[in-house]
This record gives structure tokens, C-alpha cells and sequence, in this order.
């Protein structure tokens, strides 16, 4: 909401340092934000008589502050202009700033001691006085007070934070807003490396071995007292525990204690001990804790499965897919390894990672087709029906990137599973945040909670989510010899405990016809991940309705593609999904070029334009590229090799593919050995893929579809994330025929 | 939300219209236009003189504008992947960006900025923009003319 003071702040700094601060003019919408929080910043460093401005108010900021003007009030500030800075950020604060008229005026007075106490710091810097430290937090964008349904006693941990550790060099206030948060975090870390006697410049906010070394000589007890028991209650209090801020350990605080502990899986000893510390102040906790689960990338064999028991392992994680076999090539679940962990008596929980590691992965479409995909391998690899997958959120996800692409990815999961018929629950494997934010939107039933990665913005300042099933907290190595193994030893809660007995796995059989029983509901998939992306069933604007493409591209040459898949050792998945996407985006502008086309070379007998053609949308030049290859290479025969200069040769095979559905898809086939075998000749120089194989992983399956679309560059780099999701729910169906 | 979202095209439909509707209107209004010059030399009135000016000049713009969406013919996928990335450097390329006024195949890039593509003659913008004013001045002084000529 506007507002009529800041806006005359945002005019006095444009007006006063107009073309000084080495930035645009501040917008006058009368509402704070960074962009006047940092223009008022570099006024400030411009009055101190700092040469490099920045927006970051630093150390050299605070430190000439500090030299300069250690307390500012009626009598120190040095000129008008230098008030009017601590007036306007008074304003942009939400304070009363006394006009901005340059005047350290009573009514400045009054709101500097407000603000003070609103920070918690009006003991350490008593009076209207304006200190350095209180200045930075004047011109940032905390909040001094509670905002958003923020909690009391949080604030009230907050304040006393800044109160008691605001004179040490390294601390800066803290937001007093009632939200636990990164910078809270880490001010706890601090004060604890304070109290336990820590030097400026030795305390450093990271939970090394002098702050472990320091909690384990400080256990807590009931009848303890003191600051500790602050720094321990109100550890309690920021991961959201039902406690009191207090400074005494009372027999009530001990029984919350002692729930926490039975919740995050520690020794219930209602004692404020290391272990609880530990979990309270990082997300890892105390990582000397053996976890009765651990995930891994490394097959587990009998010896190693051997070693694990003995380290007390119950539950083991493993991939149900793999990006890539060559930079971790046992990542996922290998040929009989479920067999040996049943055989174990251990238990297997899936989790599956989607293809890629940003934001941009993760979408809706992409969430069906990530749900798609881990169905296919959680059926081939004989997990059975009950079993709950964990779907990765392998990034440091932002909170606007968890409300803009990890729910409606999670979203688009949960869809995808209800229309399986709901055989699998889903599980989500990531930060804190992650993992609370998509269990509380009801898409997830247990979380595996990434807390070895304690600097995740997801992990710092949240609490442990409340389904958690696993805490991973460290990396290690455990057996030796053949049975030695470098695993993720996390924390078991009991909520999931994975799978102890599985079904056969799927062989990786050749591909068959198409059951008559799956087309109905193939089709329906197909359509609905379609409209997923944002193609409708009827077409839109396009020339071809969605039942028309998979009828020509699925159904209809059905026995061909069956034909080009066994004999060129592919799955029918990639011939269907190239040839159906194809056909998903042919517009009567395209059909009007090719009647042009025709129209032309009957008239003048010159090819006059190569233009994607047919169901395949296929060019000429493409066509005889990847014919010309798999003539040479033997992959086929009885068509004599064609000149690609020559202008009858390639209208005689553009018009083939115009004409004919089944030459068309054949083409698809053939485009896909020549793209396989790296396209020589053609306009795409990347690297040879190995022959095509029943077992490509989803790299190389992306990269066919890829090199399909065109070289690599966009839009076929996203593109093929797309087709990708199409392939797995062609797969899917084709999987199901194979396997009856 | 498109399927082709953020790379999609013009659309083809109106491209297909656009081009059919120019394909006629561009000779009929030719002739016409000639035709009412020839009347003009006849009559010798401004207002017929300024009349045949405005349908030569309607013409014109037509045709020049239909030359221009005619360049969008046979501009398919593999053409449109082509051109971007010739005008934008490699990796940074984030969407197309159409637009039929001005007529342009536009890319954009990762900082937020739109590149032409330059598939559209570079003449055919400003001509446009001239003849569309002219015409629509021309067509202006053949409405009021009769008014002064009444006078």
C-alpha cells in the first residue's frame, strides 16, 4: 500500500543525489521496498565519504559509521541531509520519521526509541541515540515487530538475541518478525559460540568442533539456569516446539523435551544433552548417530548387504532410474540386487529422481510425466502395488520456486498416480521446506528429508517436517573389503519402512503389438498429458485432433512399428512419440506450403522450398540424409541411395513422406538411427550414441528425441524435455503389452 | 497456457488469412484505383483525384504487408529454430516472440530483450507505417472534400 511519507522519501533521494549513487532514480510509488532501502544506503555511504558505493550495507559502511558518528542525535549528525536519510528509512520502516526536514526532531527521538525496543536492543543502547548497528538494521527490509501471523515467542527469542549479543563485533540485529528464518540460524549459532566464550573472529556461525566440543560440556538438566537454558528453550521454540522462552529448565520444559526427542528419533533423556542440541541448532543434527536407514548409488551386493546389517541397517534407498550409466553407473537398482536385500532381510524404499536439477524441471506436465516414468520402473524393477515412492527435489528450491514449480509438479504426480489407480503412494525426498510445503498441499504422505545439506536455504531455519520417514544427516563409509559400501545414513522414524518382499522383475523383453485392452485408456493418457502441456484434444488451431494423431501415429501401423522396433532394436515408444508429437503440431499453414510445393513441381519440375512434410513432418533433405545413412550402414535395404542436390530425388522422397503414413514412420525409424549414429553428414555435430538398445537410460533417450526435433540448441533442448514425458506414457502402455 | 509456450509461433490461421486476404484485395484495389484515376483525368475534381490516390495507397499497403507475412510461408519449425538462433547468441535464446504489428519474427533472450530474427524484409515495416498514414490521410481529405467543394 502507498504511502504518502515514503513517497516523499523516495523523492528526497532522488532529488538530493540526483546522477551521485551510481543508480537509476528510485521509483515514487510511495511503497518500500530493497530498490529505496539500497538507494538510501548509498546516501548514506556518499555522506560518510565513501568513493565505491553499494547496496550492501558492509563493514565498511558500519566500521566508518563506527569511526565517524558512533552515536548519532540532535547534536552529532552533520547535516541535514544525513538526517533526512534516518528520517526516510524511519518512514520506509513504518516509524514516524518527523517530516523529512532535517531535523533530529523529538519526534525522531521518540520513534528511534520505539524502534530500539521493538529490536530488543534498547538495554545495550539505551536513550534516542542512533548506533551504527541499529542504522543497518534501519535500512533493510526486516521487520522489527510481528508480521504475517509471525509468533510471540519467537519475537521474544529474537529480541533477546539482538539485546544480548548485539555488542559482539560479529553479530548483527536480527529481524524480530516472529519467523524462524536463515538469518535467525545462524545469530543462534553465534550466540551459542558466545556464551561458550568465543572470541570476535573465532565465533564464525558454523557448527564446527569448538561449538560441539563447547555444547557437550553443557547438558542440561531440570533446576539448570541461565543464559544456556535461553539458548537451549529457545532452540526449542524457533523449530516450533510447544515451550516457553524461558530461563530456567523446569520439569514442564524437560516433558517437552523429551516429546521432541521421541519425534526426531534421539534418546528420550528430557535432557537438554549434545544430540538434542545438535538437532535443534542444524538440520543434521549429531551426525554420530547410526541411522537404521541410508540411501545409496552403489549396488548392494551380498557382502555389502552383510556389512549393512551389521551397522544396524533396516532400510535401504536406491534409485529407481539413472540419468546417466556413466558418471554413476550403479546409481540405480541393478539386475537382482532387490532379490539380495529381501534375501537379507533388509527393506527397500524407491526414490526417484527427475531428469534435471533446476526449477525449470519441475512444472505439472513434467510432474506426470516424472510419476509416469517411476511407475514404468517401479513395475520393472517388481516393486509391488503399496509401495511409496520418493520423488527427488534434488535443488536448493526457493520458496517461490517451491510454490511456482515444485507444488504443481507435485501436483501433476499425484495426478498421474491417481489415474494409475493409485498402485504407489508418493513420498518426497528434499529440504525441510520442500518436503512440509508438499506434504501440507496434500501431495505427499512421508517425507525423506535432505538435512545432510544444512546450508539449503529449505533446510536453515525450518523445522523437521512432520512426516518425516527419513533424516539423512551424514556420509559414510561402513564394511570393508568386498562389502564396504559409502552410503547416506539417515534416520528411520518408522513412518515408511519400504518393501521386504517384491515381484519378478519385468524382463527387458523386445516390444509386441499393442494389447487391444490398453489403446482405450493409451489414448486417454496420451490426451490428458497433452492437455497437460496445453494442447487440446481437439487441436486447437492446428490441422489434427488429438484421437486423429494417435490413431495414425499409435494405432493404425500398430504392426509396423512393432516390425521397425524389434528390428532395429528400439522401443516403439520413441517411433510413436516422435511421430505423434509431429503430427500433434502440423497447421493448415503447413498443408498450404505443401500444396505449394506440389503445385510448383508439377508446373515448373523445381523443388522450390524443403519444408517439413507429413505425418512426421519430415524434410526432404532429413530424408535423404537418413535413408543414404542406413542404406550404407546395412540397416536396410532395397532403396537405391538418392543425391541430395538433385531436385527429383528430393521431391520423390518428400512427396513419399506426404503420401504415406507407413513410410513416414518407417522415415521416423530410419531419422533415428542416422541422429543415433551421431547424423553424419547432417547439421547436428553431436557425438554418436551407442547402437539403440532396449535399456537406454533417460539421457540417451532424451537425446534421441532431441536430435529429432534439431540440433542442440532451444528451443529443442526444452522441447525434448516435453517429448520425454510423452515417451514415458507411450512406454508405459507398450510395457504393459509386453509384459502380459 | 500454449502447448508451444514460449515457443510458439505466429499464428497460422491468421497468417493463411492474411495472406489470402492480401492476395485478392492487393490486385482488386489495384485496379480499382486505376480505374478511378482514369475517371479522375475525366472529371478533373480534387475530390476524384484524392480518391484514386487513397485506393492506390490502400493497395500498396496491402501489398506491401501481405509481401511481408508471405516471407512467413514456408517459416516452420526447423526455419524458425534456424533464424533465432542466428540472431542470438548460443545458449541465451528463451522464447520467440511474433507480432503481426509491427510485423516481426522477434527472439527473445535470456536478459529480458527481443532480437528480430530479420525474416521479415527490413523495408517493410516503415513503408508500411508511411503508406498506412498516407492512406489514411488520403482517405480523410476524400471524406471532407465535398463539404469544401460545396462551398
Amino acid at each position: 500500500m502507498a504511502d504518502e511519507m515514503v513517497r516523499r522519501a523516495q523523492t528526497f533521494v532522488n532529488t538530493a543525489y540526483a546522477g551521485k549513487l551510481g543508480i537509476d532514480r528510485v521509483p515514487e510509488t510511495g511503497v518500500t521496498g530493497w530498490t529505496t532501502m539500497f538507494a538510501l544506503t548509498r546516501a548514506l555511504q556518499y555522506e560518510l565519504g565513501i568513493t565505491a558505493l553499494s547496496d550492501t550495507f558492509g563493514p565498511t559502511t558500519l566500521n566508518t559509521l563506527q569511526t565517524k558518528y558512533p552515536r548519532l542525535n540532535s547534536g552529532t549528525v552533520p547535516s541535514e541531509n544525513f538526517c533526512r536519510i534516518i528520517q526516510s528509512g524511519l518512514y520506509c520502516k513504518g516509524y514516524d520519521g518527523g517530516e523529512i526536514d532535517g531535523k533530529y526532531n523529538e519526534r525522531v527521538q521518540a520513534s528511534m526509541t520505539r524502534l530500539k525496543q521493538d529490536m530488543g536492543v534498547d538495554f545495550a543502547f539505551p536513550g534516542s541515540d542512533l548506533t551504527p548497528k541499529v542504522f543497518k538494521g534501519l535500512l533493510n527490509m526486516d521487520a522489527y515487530i510481528t508480521v504475517n501471523g509471525g509468533s510471540d515467542a519467537i519475537r521474544a527469542v529474537q529480541r533477546w538475541l539482538n539485546g544480548e549479543f548485539v555488542n559482539r563485533r560479529d553479530f548483527n540485529i536480527i529481524p524480530c518478525d516472529g519467523h524462524h528464518s536463515r538469518d535467525v540460524a545462524k545469530s543462534m549459532l553465534y550466540a551459542v559460540q558466545f556464551t561458550i566464550g568465543m572470541a570476535d573472529g573465532v565465533a564464525n556461525g558454523v557448527f564446527g568442533p569448538g561449538t560441539q566440543a563447547g555444547l557437550r560440556d553443557h547438558t542440561l538438566d531440570v533446576g539448570s539456569s541461565g543464559t544456556w537454558v535461553q539458548l537451549f528453550s529457545g532452540g526449542m521454540v524457533l523449530n516450533q516446539r510447544p515451550v516457553s522462552f524461558v530461563s530456567t529448565f523446569t520439569s514442564g520444559l524437560s516433558s517437552a523435551v523429551s516429546q521432541f526427542q521421541s519425534f526426531a528419533k534421539l534418546p528420550v533423556t528430557g535432557r537438554g544433552d549434545f544430540s538434542t542440541w545438535a538437532s535443534l541448532l542444524v538440520s543434521y543434527g549429531d551426525q554420530a548417530r547410526k541411522g537404521e536407514a541410508c540411501d545409496g548409488v552403489t549396488r548392494i551386493t551380498p557382502a555389502r548387504a552383510t556389512a549393512l546389517k551389521a551397522e544396524g541397517i533396516k532400510y535401504i534407498g536406491r534409485y529407481l532410474t539413472n540419468a546417466s550409466t556413466t558418471s554413476l553407473p550403479e546409481k540405480a537398482i541393478q539386475s537382482g540386487e532387490l532379490q539380495t536385500i529381501a534375501d537379507n532381510g533388509l527393506r527397500c524404499f524407491p526414490i526417484y529422481q527427475t531428469f534435471g536439477r533446476g526449477a525449470e524441471d519441475f512444472s505439472y506436465p513434467l510432474g506426470r510425466a516424472a510419476a509416469q516414468a517411476a511407475i514404468n520402473a517401479a513395475l520393472d524393477h517388481g516393486f509391488k502395488p503399496g509401495t511409496r515412492i520418493f520423488f527427488a527435489v534434488d535443488f536448493d528450491a526457493l520458496d517461490q520456486d517451491v510454490t511456482n514449480s515444485v507444488l504443481p509438479h507435485f501436483k501433476g504426480i499425484q495426478d498421474a498416480i491417481a489415474d494409475d489407480g493409485g498402485r504407489f503412494a508418493i513420498g518426497v525426498y528434499g529440504p525441510r521446506n520442500v518436503c512440509t510445503r508438499v506434504s501440507e498441499a496434500g501431495h505427499a504422505t512421508a517425507s525423506f528429508v535432505s538435512d545432510m545439506s544444512s546450508g539449503f536455504s529449505g533446510n536453515f531455519g525450518y523445522p523437521l517436517p512432520e512426516n518425516w520417514a527419513y533424516d539423512q544427516i551424514v556420509t559414510r563409509t561402513v564394511g570393508s573389503g568386498a562389502g564396504a559400501i559409502e552410503i547416506d545414513n539417515n534416520i528411520a522414524s518408522g513412518r515408511d519402512t519400504g518393501q521386504g518382499s517384491f515381484n519378478a522383475p519385468r524382463p527387458s523383453k523386445p516390444d509386441g503389438r499393442l494389447a487391444d485392452d490398453v489403446i482405450e485408456s493409451m489414448q486417454i493418457d496420451v490426451g490428458k498429458f497433452m492437455q497437460s502441456l496445453g494442447y487440446p484434444l481437439d487441436g486447437g488451431t492446428r490441422s489434427y485432433q488429438h484421437w486423429k494423431c494417435f490413431q495414425s501415429a499409435v494405432v493404425d501401423h500398430d504392426a509396423l512399428i512393432t516390425q521397425l522396433s524389434n528390428r532395429y532394436n528400439m522401443r516403439k515408444a520413441l517411433i510413436q512419440t516422435s511421430c505423434y508429437w509431429e503430427m500433434r503440431h502440423i497447421e493448415p499453414l503447413d498443408e498450404a506450403a505443401w500444396a505449394t510445393v506440389i503445385a510448383a513441381y508439377a508446373t515448373t519440375g523445381e523443388y522450390i522450398r524443403d519444408t517439413s512434410t507429413g505425418i512426421g513432418k519430415q524434410r526432404a533433405v532429413t530424408l535423404v540424409g537418413a535413408w543414404n545413412h542406413c542404406l550404407m550402414a546395412g540397416y536396410t535395404d532395397g532403396r537405391r541411395i538418392l543425391d541430395v542436390n538433385n531436385d527429383d530425388d528430393k521431391y520423390s522422397i518428400w512427396k513419399e513422406a506426404y503420401d504415406s503414413e507407413e513410410f513416414a514412420l518407417t522415415s521416423v525409424a530410419m531419422i533415428h538411427n542416422w541422429d543415433i549414429d551421431g547424423k553424419p553428414g547432417g547439421d547436428d555435430s553431436s557425438p554418436a550414441l551407442r547402437r539403440p538398445s532396449l535399456d537406454y537410460t533417460d539421457t540417451e533417450i532424451y537425446e534421441v528425441l532431441r536430435r529429432y526435433q534439431g540440433p542442440r540448441v532451444e528451443p529443442a533442448l526444452s522441447e525434448a524435455k516435453k517429448r520425454l514425458g510423452l515417451y514415458y506414457v507411450m512406454e508405459k502402455y507398450n510395457s504393459i503389452s509386453r509384459n502380459m | 497456457m500454449s502447448g508451444d509456450a514460449p515457443y510458439e509461433g505466429h499464428n497460422a490461421v491468421v497468417v493463411l488469412l492474411l495472406i489470402l486476404l492480401g492476395v485478392v484485395a492487393t490486385p482488386w484495389l489495384t485496379v480499382r484505383g486505376i480505374r478511378l484515376l482514369v475517371r479522375a483525368r475525366t472529371t478533373g475534381t480534387r475530390r476524384a483525384w484524392l480518391g484514386a490516390a487513397a485506393v492506390l495507397t490502400w493497395a500498396a499497403l496491402i501489398g506491401v504487408y501481405t509481401w511481408g507475412v508471405l516471407h512467413l510461408f514456408f517459416f516452420d519449425d526447423t526455419e524458425q529454430s534456424r533464424a533465432c538462433n542466428k540472431a542470438v547468441p548460443t545458449g541465451q535464446l528463451t522464447g520467440y516472440d511474433p507480432s503481426f504489428i509491427p510485423l516481426r519474427f522477434g527472439c527473445r533472450t535470456s536478459d529480458g530483450a527481443t532480437v528480430d530474427a530479420s525474416v521479415i524484409p527490413s523495408y517493410v515495416n516503415p513503408a508500411s507505417a508511411v503508406l498506412a498514414v498516407c492512406a489514411v490521410t488520403l482517405t480523410g481529405f476524400t471524406r471532407v472534400q465535398p463539404k469544401e467543394e460545396q462551398k
